[in-house]
């Protein structure tokens, strides 16, 4: 089943930064989340509680990362994409303080996948529900 | 430095002597008065109110431009209008304390992964772009992808 997939203009114009080969893992990304919904998502971020939050990240080339939410079944939210900058990375900083940090690294497989099934994507709080509220 | 100064730092030196002589010997009542006044005798000499930002790096085992990091983020204090750059020893000591524990408890691979896991993921939510992105979302402003 196809989704809707829109994004927000700091998406396009972060598309403007990005090298060819960079813009292609953006356009695979986004055909993934066309046809496979949230389960292209990547991994759900969890919120400062503990609980998770109610949008996905997954990793493109390099260091970019789109982040997605997800309003309804249909219709898939590209909300962000950015470059991860390693020097405002608080777990850098860290890594460099604690011994093992930097060679445990990041078990991409120990963060919740986006969703499980894709006819359930990650719920909308109500902060986010409000958002989306006017293009509803 | 003064010859007076030079003088109580000459004696603070002794009375550090003394100290680990008594840590040696068990007696730690007598190492914790000998330390107090080691300490007492060096706040009177002479000294600036804060550390430089590579005695921080040093005692912390972290880089400078770490050091700067972290008084970015507020977790690290610095003496107002001191330039160059000084850290309030009281946030460094804070710093150095909490980071023990954090090394101590690091050798927990399973509660380093989740501390990991959790500064991204901070990090993340906190990004500019995201933000940017979710204002835009609320105004509607949404194309096709």
């Amino acid at each position: 089943m196809p989704y809707e997939v829109l994004r927000t203009p700091q998406v396009t114009a972060a598309l403007r930064r990005m090298s060819a080969r960079e813009k292609r893992s953006y356009q695979a990304a986004r055909d993934a989340l066309r046809s496979e919904g949230c389960e292209a998502g990547g991994y759900r971020l969890a919120a400062a509680d503990g609980d998770d939050y109610p949008l996905c990240c997954r990793h493109l080339a390099y260091a970019w990362r789109i982040f997605t939410a997800f309003p309804d079944e249909k219709r898939i939210v590209i909300v962000a994409l950015d470059k991860h900058d390693r020097k405002r990375n608080p777990a850098a900083d860290l890594a460099e303080a604690l011994p093992g940090l930097a060679t445990v690294g990041r078990r991409r497989s120990a963060k919740p996948p986006c969703c499980e099934d894709p006819s359930e994507p990650p719920a909308m709080n109500d902060e986010l529900r409000t958002f989306l509220s006017a293009f509803d | 430095m003064g010859k007076r100064d030079a003088q109580l730092v000459t004696e603070a030196l002794y009375t550090l002597v003394d100290a680990r002589e008594a840590i040696e010997n068990g007696r730690s009542d007598a190492a914790i008065d000998a330390l107090d006044e080691a300490q007492e005798v060096l706040i009177s000499v002479k000294h600036t109110p804060g550390v430089s930002v590579a005695a921080a790096s040093e005692r912390l085992e972290v880089s400078e431009p770490t050091i700067r990091s972290w008084v970015k983020r507020g977790a690290l204090k610095t003496v107002p209008q001191a330039r160059p750059m000084q850290i309030e020893p009281e946030s460094l000591h804070r710093v150095n304390r909490a980071l023990a524990e954090l090394r101590e408890r690091g050798q927990n691979r399973d509660w380093l992964q989740a501390l990991v896991d959790h500064l991204h993921d901070r990090d993340a939510r906190g990004s500019d772009a995201l933000r940017k992105g979710l204002a835009q979302l609320k105004r509607g402003q949404l194309e096709p992808a």
